[in-house]
């Protein structure tokens, strides 16, 4: 009798592990055996499809999603949508992992910087060119979204970087913030108010004031396309000098604050104690609160710029699983979501302004577009600077210079060590990448 | 005899079906990762193409080129030798408190506890960071001492000692251990030491420490295996800053896997990281026979 208790035990043991496992089995696996019940059933057309969509987002976006999938599914019964969505944080990761496991969903939310590693490998997405495309600028699709001839992903939003400014802020310490058009006289400013109020620091480093900088001094690429470097070090020293005079006239809050916080979750922005930072407009959302004002004004320059250092880019594409089974019906739906009224008002410009002319003009009639926003990009768009390559932001390029850039704020290194350093460093990597 | 052993073959042969779905499990998510691991610190593997044989390259540019390789052992070795030695102590401190005999003292070997279990989470380093930011309680505690306020985790001189300080928190574990450990010291020899007039001090320097010896050689080594492997902390803290400062070697190995997807090279680097384990647990144990002591003459 008891062994046959011990039997039963272990058999439900192990059936419940199989059990357990079978659950977490990859979804190609499902869809592999969906395409087979497909396959013995031809005569049934309308075939119960699930697509997996995984994107990343704050909670708006969540919503508005979850809304436009529930109205797609209404409007295609025999299609359901699996929505998989997360936040900023570890969303690459884990998209590269399940990439490399073949575990990845069928429409994936993809940043376009990311495209430059994702695209080794020619099979990663699918040609989206079904998707129509006629209310989109050409122009830009070509220089962010096609490559090699293909449509790797619908872009879903236009960024364009520009100065985001605190009005409450600036209303407190009683300067005009119009006047800050040029470098010299935000520090100036910054030197002041700094000067008047110990917390206050006029400018919020997020990390992209030096490329910004760099741009407008050298006019070139970080990298360039041939992999050489884009800069002499007299004109990255310029850059760390910038930097080295922002950090030491408290001109923005001490590395050793600041280091420890992502974009929107600095108390000192929170509580209106940062005055302006450079960022994409579809980041207003997430720096506005109740305590404040925002507007936005565009970029500081330099005088005798060479470029604008104002980045235009698509905010995020929507691209599809090139080893998906349902590619075709996955770029229907994306097709819904981009050109449809109903797709577009659900959305809303929660993936930033509609990279879409049609949509921009349906949600402004509908009164659903950040004002702000829409003048941050079309600001940007006035004077943009080249497109940035992919190995401008490769992923340990990006590493290396965040790490000097670090280094000259917090006063390790000085401007001059910094550019030498980053001379060496970043001829490493692009040795690597050339091998 | 022969009917006794098949008995026990068939005892045995339960014994591991109920093993079955642990030795699945291992086999399958431990086992296999383990091997692919290293085939893997032979090629160029970046997750998006089929990796290609690179023979000993990863291997040759950690060690001669790269210059992140040194800064993280050198922040893992660091970390290691502050935070294993005052773990213990601490775990040991607390431990000879919570042995004697009080009113609800298992309440108090509960409470103590709980650290380790929130221990490594995610949600405890996020609340390290919120405790020791500039404007975190810590530091207004220290104001009110006129102290301060102290870039806890933004000073590259400091960072790495406060996420050292949360690991030590997590002293739980091996205080349980000292716990059991002291229970069992006898108590004639301490009898026998009060006897003999030997003060508190000398009785625990020849006493209680002899005494458990190999739970503190037991401990030491958990401890060093588990803190050389650190990540959770480093990541979500400080994110390896300011300045590689903090910049663990389980952060390396992250970073090099899944944000610079050279997926080849972190094997490598993992399988550097298992070889300085297995030495320094070889060394520890090699050198333990010096100062561990056993009642049954130790032969283990």
């Amino acid at each position: 009798m008891k062994k046959v208790i011990s039997i039963v035990l272990v058999l439900s043991l192990i059936i419940t592990l199989f059990v357990g496992c079978s659950k977490d089995e990859t979804p190609a696996e499902q869809n592999n055996a969906e395409s087979k019940s497909e396959a013995t059933k031809p005569e049934d057309k309308q075939e119960e499809i699930t697509l997996r969509y995984m994107w990343w987002g704050s909670d708006s976006r969540h919503e508005a999603t979850l809304a436009a999938i529930e109205k797609y599914e209404e409007l295609n019964p025999h299609i359901k949508i699996e929505p998989e969505f997360s936040g900023w944080d570890g969303y690459y990761q884990k998209l590269v992992t399940q990439l490399a496991g073949g575990t990845a969903a069928d429409i994936m939310q993809v940043d376009q910087p990311w495209l430059g590693d994702l695209l080794k490998n020619e099979s990663t997405f699918a040609d989206l060119s079904s998707v129509d495309t006629t209310n989109f600028d050409s122009n830009f699709l070509n220089q962010y979204c096609i490559f090699n001839d293909q449509l790797v992903g619908v872009p879903m939003g236009i960024n364009g970087l520009t100065m985001i400014i605190n009005t409450t802020f600036f209303n407190e310490v009683g300067i005009d913030y119009n006047a800050l058009t040029d470098w010299e006289s935000i520090v100036e400013a910054g030197k002041e108010i700094n000067s008047q109020y110990a917390d206050k620091y006029i400018l919020y480093d997020t990390g992209m004031l030096f490329d910004t900088y760099l741009n407008q001094v050298t006019g070139n690429q970080l990298v360039k396309d041939d992999l050489s470097l884009g800069f002499t070090e007299e004109e990255v020293l310029k850059a760390f000098q910038f930097v080295d005079t922002i950090y030491e006239n408290k001109v923005v809050q001490p590395k050793e604050e600041s280091a420890l916080f992502k974009t929107t979750e600095n108390p000192s922005w929170i509580d209106n104690n940062m005055g302006m930072t450079m960022q994409w407009p579809s980041m207003i959302n997430s720096l506005d609160s109740d305590n404040k004002e925002l507007e936005v004004i565009s970029i500081p320059q330099l005088e005798a710029a060479k470029a604008s250092g104002v980045v235009v880019r698509p905010s995020m594409l929507i691209s599809v699983n090139g080893k998906g089974s349902y590619i075709e019906e996955s770029a229907k739906f994306i097709d819904w979501l981009v050109n449809s009224d109903e797709g577009i008002l659900t959305l809303k410009a929660v993936r930033g302004v509609p990279a879409s002319a049609y949509a921009q003009d349906l949600l402004v009639e509908n009164d659903l577009l950040n004002p702000l926003q829409q003048k941050g990009v079309s600001m940007a768009l006035e004077n943009p600077r080249d497109k940035v390559n992919f190995y401008s932001s490769n992923a340990e390029v990006s590493a290396v210079k965040k790490e000097i850039i670090d280094k000259v704020a917090l006063d390790i290194s000085s401007p001059e060590e910094a550019a030498a350093e980053m001379i060496t460093r970043i001829q490493q990597v692009v040795d690597e990448i050339k091998n | 005899m022969k009917i006794k052993a098949s008995r026990y073959e068939k005892k045995d042969y339960i014994g591991y079906l109920f093993l079955l779905p642990w030795i699945i499990g291992f086999l399958l998510f431990k086992f296999y990762p383990f091997l692919m691991s290293f085939y893997y610190s032979f090629t160029d593997f970046n997750m998006i193409n089929p990796p290609e044989l690179i023979g000993l390259k990863n291997f040759i540019k950690i060690f001669t080129t790269d210059a992140d390789f040194y800064q993280s052992l050198k922040v893992t070795l660091i970390y290691t030798t502050f935070s294993v030695p005052v773990k213990l102590i601490f775990a040991l401190f607390i431990a000879m408190v919570l042995s004697m005999k009080l009113k609800g003292i298992n309440i108090f070997r509960t409470i103590y506890y709980l650290p380790s279990i929130l221990g490594g989470s995610v949600a405890v380093s996020i609340l390290w960071k919120f405790l020791f930011m500039r404007q975190g309680l810590v530091n207004k505690i220290l104001s009110y001492l006129t102290i301060g306020p102290i870039d806890f985790l933004g000073d590259p001189d400091v960072a790495l000692y406060t996420i050292s300080m949360l690991s030590v928190w997590q002293f739980g574990s091996s205080m349980v251990l000292f716990l059991a450990a002291l229970k069992n010291v006898p108590g004639e020899l301490y009898e026998a030491a009060a006897v003999d007039g030997a003060g508190k001090l000398r009785t625990f320097f020849k006493i209680t420490i002899p005494m458990i010896t190999p739970i503190i050689l037991f401990n030491l080594i958990m401890q060093t295996i588990n803190t050389l492997q650190t990540f959770t902390s480093a990541l979500v803290i400080t994110n390896g800053g300011p300045v590689k400062s903090t910049y663990l070697y389980g952060m390396m190995l992250y970073e090099e896997a899944f944000q610079f997807m050279n997926m080849g090279y972190a094997s490598a680097l993992s399988w550097i990281l298992f070889i300085i384990i297995i030495g320094l647990t070889a060394a520890i144990f090699k050198f333990s026979s010096y100062w561990t002591f056993y009642e049954d003459g130790g032969d283990f």
